[in-house]
């Protein structure tokens, strides 16, 4: 083959293949920012994934951190599109402030009490709460720890109240991510703890069920930003939440369907 | 009049020190190149160096004898030292440099009695007026007046000065070195002192003892070594000595 | 403007940037704290458990810290033997690793399941969610700040002046308290302040190992992360509370060997 054939060649394949990269770079994928509540982690990595397949001109990027701290990021001028929460005070807060317009809630919760695998202090059922010596709440001051309130406050009035003084004289730690709160259980360090069901499933945890009639009622709001950019991508997000194979990610997490 | 003599054999460094010395009333010098071993030397007899072998007799007091491990703390071993950069307390003043000594042990004394005798000793160096200076505003020769005063204060058997004028410049070097042979001799104790220069070892009319590279290679007297130079250390050594004005 | 001048000019500006990156934040939160803020930040119920149990836990841990700091930093300093390498690794080790691991590791030592667990159990003492575990955090966070600034400063003592110290009649100890300890006194100090600050914001490993707890084991830091979750201003107003405390002792801390060398100084 002469010179200038094969160079003709070369070049042309070698802009064809250009062509096809630069293709897939001019391809910009919307971002999706999302505010995610500390417990959704495992549900919406899975969830991101699952969208991401459906949407591929979408790529999510969620941040987790307690619903409180997400909420003073959105308010201090956070980036986020979406934001979901695990306690409808703050996403109340935001549709008042403004910076959402509205909310649906998409996903339940309720609280359990967990023991480490080796039971040190033998709870069989939620009224064997008061046996343990060492227990860890939730802070007030994060959903989680003022939905255990809530309980407690059930529980007294079920139970008396030495029931709820018991269990105030023997909690040793207040923590304001529930996270940490089940870490201390599953170490063995702590007796008992009372967390989100959602949080309870783990090899080195014994889960114990509350009564319903006791128990809080878990919601968690999503709500898109009124200053996001892409409103439209955000709600079709929100809207595989609700979709059955949403639904179906959020229950293998053990969160509830809402009714 | 005490007498005392050492010897020692210990690896430093890179070398190995062998060497044997003596002496009595006279001030002994040890004199030789940089890294011979003369600090090393000297830091055996305070105590600071184990050797292989060594021993240190001082007076009637065997101080150090590694065949029947005998080994005295130094604390407890009456040896004065004057190291290179006169090695003062900084923290301390004058006068509570001096008396350091006297603070606990057997030199003990109660403060005012302390103060007293310090003060007497700086104003026999002739350093009465520095007493309450702090360390660091002191010149050269002003510090090494004080480490002297605060080794002889505790009256010690032997004293041991390692290098005590090279920190001076040459005007000041003549004059001290005429003032610190008097006191030497009014000290009246043994004393062994290091040094480069010959017109220190030429006033103080010292027993001089050669180490070159950790070994004795000569022993004598000025003028022993200024016939019979052993090495070209020894030769270069005594070189100014054979001028006529080296006084 | 000449070749030197520039640098200088440029140096000036540079740490300059530096000052205001640190200052400018207080400042803002100072401004943004209004009089009746701090009023009803100090009345918080909160506020005073935990400056007191920040006060008493930091100044036992830094007596602790200089305790048992202080003779290891001297061998550190005066040993020839090569393990002295390898124990200032691990020294170190504590300020490269996050403070939750520590926490997290502490657990796996004192906890109940922990490696000391039954050890402890059997002397009965539990010490996870209680003020001693604030304690052992502390120290573990902030001594090797202390024992690195101890060991440099004793370094810089020469070895001849102990020796003289010795011939002077002294005893090793003697020596080292009458003289190695004194001269080396202002940078043992400015090492136990840097221990004092870092114990003083300890954060994570107390929140792992002691828990949070009020009257217990809620430090200043935990109160101000707590005070975070519900009211923002009031996190601002312990924040400033600790860092105007802080500040004074430290400044305290600092002049002790000035004061302590002025008394030593009168006409006797």
């Amino acid at each position: 083959m002469g010179l200038i054939p094969l160079v003709a060649m070369l070049s042309a394949s070698m802009l064809a293949t250009g062509c096809q990269g630069s293709r897939a770079a001019i391809e910009v994928k919307t971002e999706l920012i999302v505010y995610a509540a500390s417990s959704l982690v495992g549900a919406f990595a899975e969830l991101e994934i699952g969208f991401e397949e459906a949407n591929p001109g979408i790529d999510v990027r969620t941040t987790f951190a307690g619903s409180q701290v997400l909420r003073f990021q959105i308010e201090q001028g956070g980036p986020a599109d979406i934001f979901a929460s695990a306690n409808q005070d703050h996403m109340e807060a935001l549709v008042g402030g403004g910076q959402i317009t509205n909310s649906l809630i998409f996903a339940g919760n309720d609280l359990v009490v967990i023991v480490p695998k080796a039971n040190p202090a033998g709870i069989q059922t939620f009224a064997d709460l008061g046996q343990a010596t060492l227990i860890v709440l939730g802070s007030e001051n994060v959903p989680v720890g003022a939905y255990t309130r809530q309980l407690l406050d059930n529980a007294e009035q079920h139970f008396g109240e030495p029931f709820k003084k018991h269990v105030e004289a023997r909690t040793v730690s207040l923590e304001n991510n529930v996270r940490l709160v089940r870490t201390k259980v599953e170490m063995g360090e702590a007796d008992a703890a009372i967390v989100y069901r959602s949080e309870a499933f783990s090899p080195r945890l014994t889960m114990i069920p509350i009564p319903e009639k006791l128990n809080a009622r878990v919601r968690y709001p999503i709500g898109v930003l009124a200053r996001s950019e892409n409103p439209s991508q955000a709600r079709t997000f929100i809207d595989y939440l609700l979709s059955t194979e949403g639904v179906q990610t959020l229950s293998s997490h053990h969160f509830l369907a809402v009714q | 009049m005490t007498s005392w003599r050492a010897s020692v054999r210990a690896s430093v460094g890179t070398f190995l020190l062998d060497a044997a010395i003596e002496g009595s009333r006279q001030a002994v010098a040890l004199i030789g190149p940089n890294g011979s071993g003369k600090t090393t030397f000297l830091r055996f007899l305070v105590g600071a160096v184990h050797p292989e072998e060594g021993e240190f007799i001082l007076g009637n007091k065997s101080l150090v004898d590694t065949q029947k491990d005998v080994n005295v703390p130094t604390e407890q071993r009456r040896v004065g030292y004057v190291p290179q950069g006169y090695g003062l307390f900084s923290h301390l003043n004058v006068l509570d440099n001096v008396g350091y000594g006297l603070v606990g042990g057997p030199n003990r004394l109660d403060l005012s009695q302390r103060h007293l005798k310090a003060r007497q000793i700086l104003e026999n160096l002739g350093c009465a007026s520095l007493a309450g200076r702090r360390v660091a505003g002191l010149s050269g020769g002003e510090q090494q007046w004080i480490a002297l005063a605060r080794a002889l204060v505790i009256e010690p058997e032997l004293l041991l000065l390692d290098e005590p004028l090279s920190a001076l410049d040459a005007s000041k070097r003549r004059k001290t070195r005429k003032l610190l042979s008097q006191r030497l001799q009014l000290f009246g104790r043994p004393s062994i002192l290091t040094t480069h220069d010959v017109r220190d070892v030429a006033v103080l009319g010292a027993h001089i003892y050669v180490l070159e590279k950790g070994r004795i290679i000569q022993s004598g007297t000025l003028d022993h070594l200024i016939r019979k130079p052993a090495s070209d250390f020894v030769a270069e050594f005594v070189g100014p000595a054979t001028l006529e004005d080296y006084t | 403007m000449n070749r030197n001048g520039f640098f200088s000019s440029l140096g000036s500006l540079l740490g300059i940037v530096l000052v205001s990156l640190l200052l400018v934040p207080l400042l803002a939160m100072l401004v943004s704290t209004s009089h009746q803020d701090i009023v009803a930040g100090i009345a918080h119920p909160m506020f005073l458990p935990a400056l007191f149990l920040s006060l008493k836990t930091t100044s036992i841990s830094l007596a602790l810290t200089c305790l048992l700091g202080t003779p290891l930093a001297w061998w550190l300093a005066s040993s020839r033997s090569k393990s002295t390498k390898i124990i200032e690794l691990v020294v170190a080790l504590p300020i490269v690793i996050p403070p939750a691991v520590l926490g997290v590791g502490l657990l796996q030592t004192f906890g109940r399941e922990g490696l000391l667990g039954s050890l402890l159990q059997n002397l009965g003492l539990s010490i996870p969610f209680t003020a001693s575990a604030v304690i052992i955090a502390q120290i573990v966070v902030s001594s090797p700040f202390f024992i690195q600034a101890a060991t440099s400063s004793f370094r810089k003592v020469e070895p001849d002046i102990l020796m003289v110290a010795r011939t002077l009649g002294s005893s090793a100890v003697s020596a080292f308290f009458r003289v190695a300890l004194p001269i080396s006194l202002p940078g043992i100090v400015a090492g136990a302040s840097l221990a004092w600050a870092r114990s003083l914001g300890e954060f994570g490993a107390t929140l792992l190992f002691a828990g949070n707890m009020k009257d217990e084991t809620q430090t200043m830091p935990l109160a101000i992360f707590s005070a975070m979750e519900s009211d923002l201003q009031l996190a601002i107003v312990f924040s400033l509370v600790l860092v105007g405390g802080g500040g004074i002792l430290l400044a305290a801390l600092r002049c002790l060997p000035l004061t302590v060398a002025l008394t030593k100084r009168r006409p006797r």
